[in-house]
């Protein structure tokens, strides 16, 4: 009997099919009342669904019964759950979709950013375009100075931003200070970026108006986003004119290994190419890196990066207040660095990013008879929190701080004193902002910032804001507004005096078309600087009074123009900044222009790759126009100006392979015309016995720069 | 002691039928997303295959099935945007297969896919990092399952679409996608719903490199 009845029940599922169905019914419209095409409409947790027609209209029965919940999801809109109850007649549904604006991205906040990514195609450039931009010397600061808002300063090889001094650009590295970004060096022997393009995947760089999460810089914020895991294991080579390097990736399925050596020295270069300076031990610099990175989960991702570098260099240079001979000069500098950084991101919505970094570095100057060490350690630690909260709000939430300690030891000449310098600074710092998206075309973005700086004795709030409205399909405006303060340089507070932050208001308009492949930008601002550091004489050392008495303001247009559209494999852009800026500041008499501030900058980049020579070729062009300087001979401050400066350089890539190895040949030149170029002029400070001051105009070390590099990668898996 | 015996049949006929409501639905799925000519059709297949997936966690076919339709879902489309968000989709459906079996030579060759259709939406700017990705992907597909034929094909597609100069193009991809003919040509499937796409368009390429 009983076997019956578990034969019926069998028999009986089989013919389950046989079940009553309801039909559900129904439209999906968006929230401007249009058809949503192609939506997923279906129970959850079954199969039984369908998907929206052209009228946005779905209809689909089901032999279910009971409570269910019927799920409608699109993508770039929010999924839409509903309960229904299947034991019942349903009525056409009636279901609004809204869109997810995050996921649309359809405006995005661009006044002062300018993002670089291998990614995003809405960025304006790649890390290629880095490596391949003629004159940038494959310098990541080199090629961010061929973009609007940066003032070439050719004998610092530094970021000088909008009227801004080049202490006021700070760079990070995934979103965390670097105290040293650039190498050592001496006064007219420009320097570099410390950093390989080949690290980074991305990079933003921003001019002004920037994110609540940096601080502690008044213009501007170089951004750089390091490499994930890389592709493959393969072994690099690289053989260049001024030194060679060899590196070694390993990649297993979560976890990569990359560790390099590097040896640079100009000394075989700078023999054969005639040098204006009179060197006595040419530039040399041993270094070494090591690149970890472990995917700890499918979302989470540890990074370390630690490097070592050593470098020298020694010269005699001329001095216009030694008119007795040339003043022999010479640096050792030492510099370890890491950098290590967690992320995770729990339940889709919420990323965690956490990260260290320490810097050490060590100067040692001579000078003629004085001997300066300088010797910094410095730790960053940073955590910041990003979260989705419902549709439209993303919200950014951290706290940071900062842990320096410097020491400076002066010995003017042998018989006098060592004074000493000594600064122990902690800041620390908190913030959030929100990127509040305001209807398909309307995002804010609002942020606080709040700093402390325990040296200094003092708090600084900084009220940020961006908006970005779309205007039409292919163009928007931007505006950002916004407080920065950074505490004084080393310089300053090692006199211990009563200091406070230095403080610069931003105010700017952005308009930017992006029609295909090309992008339009126009950008115009106002920067407003307060409490910069002033001191009563021309040299701080003679100043018996230092204060917080300097401001100044800066203002300009920039326009930027990049085709990678009208010629076929080619690319170029133009970037054009018109900057007027006055400052009160150091040991000014009055309010001027000072040296780095010049007021019209151009630049033509133009790439093109050349199919049947497998040869990319790129050109750059660049106008600086007269740069500031005072002549002590004639009336008023700063009231002088160079010849304009012209640079042509070029640069081109043979690709080829070598063994059956990618391999890259590629020559450079800088100032292909060898025009003179003159960056100032440096004065006696005292009249000679014409009772006219003596001057020496600052140069470049030779007139052109030439290059001749080979890269060669092996790569494991094709052998 | 009869009814003992009949329990577990019981259960077997209960997952039968499940197991055959499974296959039934994938198959119909299935044969949508071949018939599909345009990006409406290819988004209801995938809207269907995604109900199933879902429906059906501890199946990596579903998802992998998931993942594939909309991957090729973004051929059709034009929208850039809209087309790396699909494939962020796809991504999800590829994770949740590899997690139930990140042993299988299938979900290798389509992860190369995947990375080869994140090249084609800007390849002057993604072509270097993700033709990497995609033939890391593929040889790892080889290395689980020698005779994989779509993981030579794609490796094949791979070396047709990289520039000469780094060493790809027609003569570089022929003697690979002979190989893939050759082991399309060995290559049967173990049940009609497993992986068994890309003959045609190898064999396409093919005649293209002679």
């Amino acid at each position: 009997m009983k076997t019956a009845t578990l034969l019926s029940l069998l028999l009986l599922l089989s013919a389950f099919t046989g079940h009553a169905q309801t039909q559900l019914q129904g439209s999906v419209k968006d929230a401007a009342g249009q058809p949503v095409i192609g939506a997923n409409v279906f129970l959850k947790g079954l199969y039984d669904g369908a998907s929206t027609d052209e009228e946005g209209l779905f209809q689909f029965s089901t032999k279910e019964t009971g409570a269910q919940t019927l799920v409608v999801s699109f993508l770039g809109y929010t999924t839409v759950e509903k309960q229904v109850n299947l034991n019942q007649e349903i009525p056409a549904l009636s279901i609004t979709l809204k869109a997810d604006q995050r996921q649309l991205q359809a405006v995005v906040i661009s006044a002062g950013a300018f993002e670089a990514s291998d990614e995003k195609r809405s960025a304006l450039l790649n890390s290629r375009d880095i490596v391949t931009t003629a004159g940038a010397s494959a310098d990541i600061m080199g090629a961010i100075n061929t973009l609007p808002g940066t003032q070439k300063v050719g004998e610092e090889g530094k970021l000088f931003v909008r009227g801004g001094d080049s202490y006021e650009t700070k760079t990070f590295i995934d979103g965390l200070q670097v105290a040293t970004p650039y190498n050592s060096t001496v006064p007219d022997v420009p320097s570099r970026g410390r950093f390989s393009p080949f690290l980074f995947s991305g990079m933003a760089f921003s001019s002004g108006g920037y994110s609540a999460e940096f601080g502690q810089a008044l213009s501007s914020a170089l951004l750089l986003q390091s490499q994930d895991l890389p592709e493959e294991t393969q072994t690099g080579i690289s053989l260049m004119t001024i030194g060679g390097s060899l590196s070694r990736t390993k990649r297993w399925e979560n976890t990569s290994l990359a560790v390099s050596a590097e040896y640079m020295n100009l000394r075989p270069y700078m023999s054969l190419v005639r040098q204006r300076q009179d060197w006595k031990h040419m530039p040399e610099t041993k270094s070494g890196s090591v690149v970890f990175r472990h995917k700890t989960s499918p979302t989470g991702m540890l990074k370390f990066y630690g490097t070592y570098a050593n470098s020298q260099l020694a010269l005699n240079q001329q001095d216009v207040n030694h008119p007795e001979g040339p003043i022999a000069v010479a640096l050792r500098n030492q510099n370890v660095f890491f950098n290590s950084t967690y992320e995770e991101t729990y339940k889709e919505h919420w990323t965690l990013q956490t990260g260290m970094t320490f810097t050490h570095n060590q100067d040692h100057l001579a000078a003629g008879e004085t001997k300066v060490y300088a010797g910094s350690n410095t730790w960053n630690g940073k955590t910041v929190l990003i979260g989705d909260i419902g549709h439209a709000v993303t919200l950014r939430t951290g706290l940071e701080s900062q842990l320096r300690g410097y020491r400076q030891n002066y010995l003017e000449n042998p018989t006098s004193a060592v004074r000493k310098g000594v600064v122990d600074e902690q800041n620390v710092a908190a913030f959030a902002e929100a990127d509040v998206y305001l209807g398909d075309k309307l995002v804010a973005r609002p942020g606080l910032r709040w700093e402390r700086s325990y040296f200094l004795q003092k708090n600084a709030l900084s009220p940020r804001l961006a908006v970005a409205y779309q205007v039409s399909a292919e163009g928007q405006v931007s505006f950002a507004y916004g407080h920065f303060y950074q505490t004084p340089e080393n310089d300053y507070l090692k006199y211990h005096t009563p200091l406070s932050f230095e403080k610069a208001k931003h105010y700017i308009l952005n308009y930017q078309r992006t029609f295909g492949k090309r992008t339009l930008r126009v950008e115009g601002y106002y920067k407003n600087y307060q409490h910069l550091i002033r001191y009563n004489a021309t040299e701080l050392k003679d100043a018996t009074d230092l204060n917080n008495g300097g401001h100044g303001y800066a203002r300009g247009v920039e326009f930027f123009f990049r085709d990678q559209q009208t010629i076929k494999m080619g690319d170029y852009w133009i970037s054009y900044s018109y900057l007027d800026s006055k400052r009160l500041y150091k040991g000014y008499p009055v309010a001027a222009t000072p040296g780095f501030a010049s007021a019209h900058n151009l630049s033509l980049v133009y790439k093109q790759m050349i199919n049947p020579i497998k040869t990319y070729v790129g050109t750059t062009f660049s106008y600086t126009s007269g740069r500031p300087f005072h002549n002590p001979n004639l009336e008023g401050f700063q009231q002088s100006r160079t010849k304009n400066l012209f640079d042509l350089s070029l640069s081109a890539s043979y690709l080829t392979t070598l063994k059956g190895h990618a391999t890259i040949l590629h020559v450079a030149c800088n100032n292909l015309l060898g025009i003179d170029n003159v960056y100032g002029y440096r004065f006696a400070a005292n009249p000679g016995p014409d009772g006219q001051y003596a001057s020496l105009p600052v140069v470049p070390g030779a007139k052109r720069f030439a290059l001749v590099a080979l890269l060669v990668s092996i790569n494991d898996a094709k052998k | 002691m009869k009814k003992l015996f009949l329990l577990p049949l019981l259960f077997i006929a209960l997952f039968a039928n499940a197991q055959a409501k499974y296959q039934a639905a994938l198959t119909d799925a299935l044969a949508k997303m071949e018939a599909s000519k345009n990006a409406e059709e290819m988004q209801n297949a995938a809207n269907q295959l995604t109900r199933i997936a879902n429906a059906e966690p501890k199946e990596w076919l579903p998802n992998y099935y998931a993942a594939y339709a909309h991957i090729n879902l973004t051929f059709l489309l034009k929208d850039e945007d809209q087309r790396d968000q699909t494939l962020d989709k796809a991504q999800v459906f590829l994770d949740r297969a590899l997690k139930l079996q990140p042993k299988e030579s299938e979900l290798y060759v389509l992860q190369g896919y995947l990375h080869q259709a994140r090249l084609v939406i800007s390849p002057m700017m993604r072509g270097m990092k993700y033709s990497g990705l995609a033939s890391a992907a593929l040889e790892k597909a080889t290395q689980l399952n020698p005779n994989n034929p779509r993981a030579y094909f794609l490796l094949g597609q791979n070396a047709f679409n990289t520039p000469k100069m780094f060493g790809g193009g027609a003569d570089a991809a022929k003697p690979i996608l002979a190989k893939a003919k050759e082991k399309y040509a060995a290559y049967k499937p173990a049940s009609s719903l497993l992986p068994n796409w890309g003959e045609s368009r190898a064999l396409a390429l093919l005649a293209k490199c002679q």
